[in-house]
């Protein structure tokens, strides 16, 4: 049986909200404080309630409507091809390593290396454009921020 | 009235503020253009620059940018048939028709002319009705408020396409809930912050913006550029021809422009309906009143098929100010990101901001005046070089707009923890937008979440813990029956027939 993308959408958002609930009511309140009418918990828990009920209707209804329907013109991640997902999972791979690396390297060697690695995921060869995109990108970003504005960038942890 | 008109002008109209309408409609234009980039990315974009700035620049600089996305959308609309932006859809319906006919340039022209008159048209109406419905909202109390923001909460998801009614009701909960996480400003206490000191004081607005807009959208991007390469479509036209209209065309349309500028205008004025349903509202309103001769010519190039959702679509981004800059309820995904950014500002939105910041609501009302002439003066006569960034090569692009995100975002708190989150939240965007879930139900949960929660506290505590609250003013009251109604329609709706139409799909996906 092929599960459609609603019953997923809303059986990832049914689980969510569960385990949302679980940890509203994890929040801690103060002495006494659980005889009054509003608490720090009172507004997680009623959203963890309707996200659950929603769900829980969302799920009902797309399998009534599943069974009534076939789904032939729905879109399926099939549509998409391998090459693409990999740049897409690549790129997010390089935001996490931009995080980690920004402050460490400093703003300008960490900043020219995600250009130069993203341009290069992405497929560009050329090194002329690899070089005009990112180099002097940085250089008058860093500049503007720096000398004009006044706004600290980190030079590096590892060279300071 | 005449007051504020001048404080208005006075500060719309300082060099420094019409150099930021003038950048924002051309960074608009720009961002609009590029397909999958709405308005909405190319606010959030703009906002770690307007930190910098005072609010009333920083709101004239965004309205520009949002006239300007909308233009730029128009543009990609007719000249590849991408619509950069969902509230462009209809106008590709007649406009790339007749870009392929040759007359790329008379479109581009009558969807200028017809922007500028629906915007000025409704800049008119806003002008009227925004003061007044402000007066008005004076006498409002907490659980006016707290009916208000449910209003606004469960309007944006009626007002989404068949079928994802309840799709949109789990996002803008998921936006609630994203709205709790950090310490509690009323009592203090951490609420899901699992022991992280990043966390503490809560996930912000900026952040979330970004990653749901700007980076999913950019990472999608490049599955849909392979995607048209595979397919062999796009292929980008940037001999645009002639840009002039004959007397008799302008008189054909002008009571389209008219007709379709009211009904975008009121149909932006409702929270949650926007651009998108104004748009196909007034293309299907023309398509009506239309002569059975001239309905044939709908869909293969009709002008006034191309002028009526432009015409609307324009109108109705003005409407959409009433209930952000009188109530504080944003009427649709962008101006709820706008509301973010007035918040991060230091300025409380709602009846109080017509009193307390009249220079940042009036300059608003008179921006849009300029950013309408900017957008037909300035931008059409330079739309054949603009049009030159649909060549520009994707993949730099693609991984610039990346980084001008992440540092957005890192600029403002300098903390690399940021980053690693907008990851984070870039993978369920992607994920959430696979599945067909739409990102401004979210945004605008997210936003409101805290009012939300602040009202409904004050609400209980002015009336002892009782929930009377709900039935004792008359204002409460008629709020919370309109969305009892609003909430009812769609649900059963949903309940008869549940299938989604494809091409409302379609428009949910853009």
């Amino acid at each position: 049986m092929k599960i459609s993308k609603n019953v997923i959408g809303a059986l990832i958002f049914f689980i969510f909200s569960v385990s949302y609930g679980y940890h509203a009511y994890q929040i801690p309140l103060y002495p006494g404080e659980e005889y009054d009418v509003f608490t720090s918990q009172t507004m997680p828990k009623l959203y963890a309630l309707l996200g659950i009920l929603v769900s829980v209707l969302a799920i009902i209804m797309s399998i009534l409507n599943d069974s009534r329907t076939t789904n032939d013109t729905e879109k399926t991640v099939d549509d998409f091809d391998k090459k693409s997902w990999l740049q897409v999972a690549s790129l997010i791979g390089l935001m996490v390593y931009y995080g980690a690396t920004l402050e460490q390297f400093g703003f300008i060697l960490s900043t020219i290396s995600f250009l130069i690695f993203g341009f290069l995921i992405l497929g560009e060869r050329s090194k002329k454009r690899l070089f005009l995109a990112s180099v002097p990108v940085v250089i008058v970003f860093w500049a503007i921020m720096t000398q004009l504005l006044g706004i600290y960038l980190s030079p590096g942890d590892l060279w300071g | 009235m005449l007051d504020g008109l001048i404080i208005g002008f006075q500060t719309a109209m300082s060099m420094q503020n019409i150099m930021f309408v003038i950048f924002g409609c051309f960074v608009g234009t720009f961002i609009g253009m590029l397909p999958g980039l709405g308005p909405i990315t190319a606010i959030a974009l703009m906002i770690p620059i307007t930190y910098g700035i005072d609010p009333s620049s920083g709101m004239i600089l965004m309205a520009g940018v949002y006239y300007g996305a909308i233009f730029g959308g128009s543009t990609s609309s007719i000249l590849i048939n991408a619509p950069g932006v969902a509230g462009t859809v209809a106008t590709s319906f007649d406009g790339y028709p007749m870009a392929c006919k040759g007359q790329a340039g008379k479109a581009l022209a009558i969807a200028a002319y017809a922007s500028f008159s629906g915007g000025t048209i409704a800049a008119v109406f806003l002008l009227v009705a925004a003061p007044m419905l402000a007066k008005v909202s004076l006498s409002f109390q907490s659980p006016d408020y707290f009916a208000l923001l449910l209003l606004g909460l469960t309007a944006i998801a009626a007002f989404s396409n068949k079928g994802s009614f309840l799709k949109s009701i789990m996002m803008t909960l998921f936006g609630l809930m994203l709205s709790t996480v950090g310490t509690d400003q009323a009592s203090g206490v951490e609420r899901f912050t699992f022991g992280q000191i990043d966390l503490l004081d809560g996930i912000s607005f900026l952040l979330i913006a970004m990653s749901m807009f700007a980076l999913s959208e950019a990472l999608l991007s490049i599955i849909s550029n392979n995607r048209d390469k595979k397919l062999g479509i796009a292929s980008v036209t940037t001999e645009v021809g002639s840009l002039k209209l004959t007397r008799a065309e302008i008189k054909e349309m002008a009571p389209t422009v008219a007709r379709s500028s009211v009904l975008g205008f009121f149909v932006g004025v409702l929270p949650g309906a926007g651009a998108t349903i104004a748009s196909f509202l007034a293309y299907g309103m023309e398509r009506h009143l239309a002569s059975a001769k001239e309905k044939l010519k709908f869909g293969k190039g009709s002008l006034r098929g191309l002028a009526a959702p432009e015409t609307a679509n324009n109108a109705a981004c003005s409407g959409s100010f009433v209930p952000l800059l009188t109530l504080g309820i944003p009427g649709s995904g962008t101006t709820a990101v706008m509301l973010g950014a007035l918040m991060s500002y230091g300025i409380e939105p709602g009846p109080r901001l017509f009193v307390d910041n009249p220079e940042v609501f009036w300059s608003v009302i008179v921006s849009m005046y300029i950013g309408n002439v900017v957008l037909l003066f300035i931008n059409l006569p330079l739309i054949p070089y603009i049009a030159k960034a649909l060549t520009l090569p994707k993949q730099l692009l693609t991984v610039l707009i990346l980084f001008f995100s992440l540092i957005g975002v890192y600029l403002v708190s300098f903390n690399a923890f940021d980053i690693f989150m907008m990851a984070g939240f870039a993978v369920i965007a992607i994920g959430l937008r696979l599945l067909n879930f739409s990102m401004s139900p979210l945004i605008l949960g997210f936003i409101l979440g805290g009012m939300l929660e602040q009202n409904l506290r004050r609400s209980l505590t002015l009336y002892d813990g009782s929930i009377s609250f709900l039935w004792d003013r008359p204002i409460t009251l008629g709020i919370l029956t309109l969305t009892a109604l609003v909430l009812l329609m769609p649900v059963i709706s949903t309940l008869r027939n549940g299938r989604s139409s494809t091409s409302q799909e379609k428009v949910a996906e853009i």
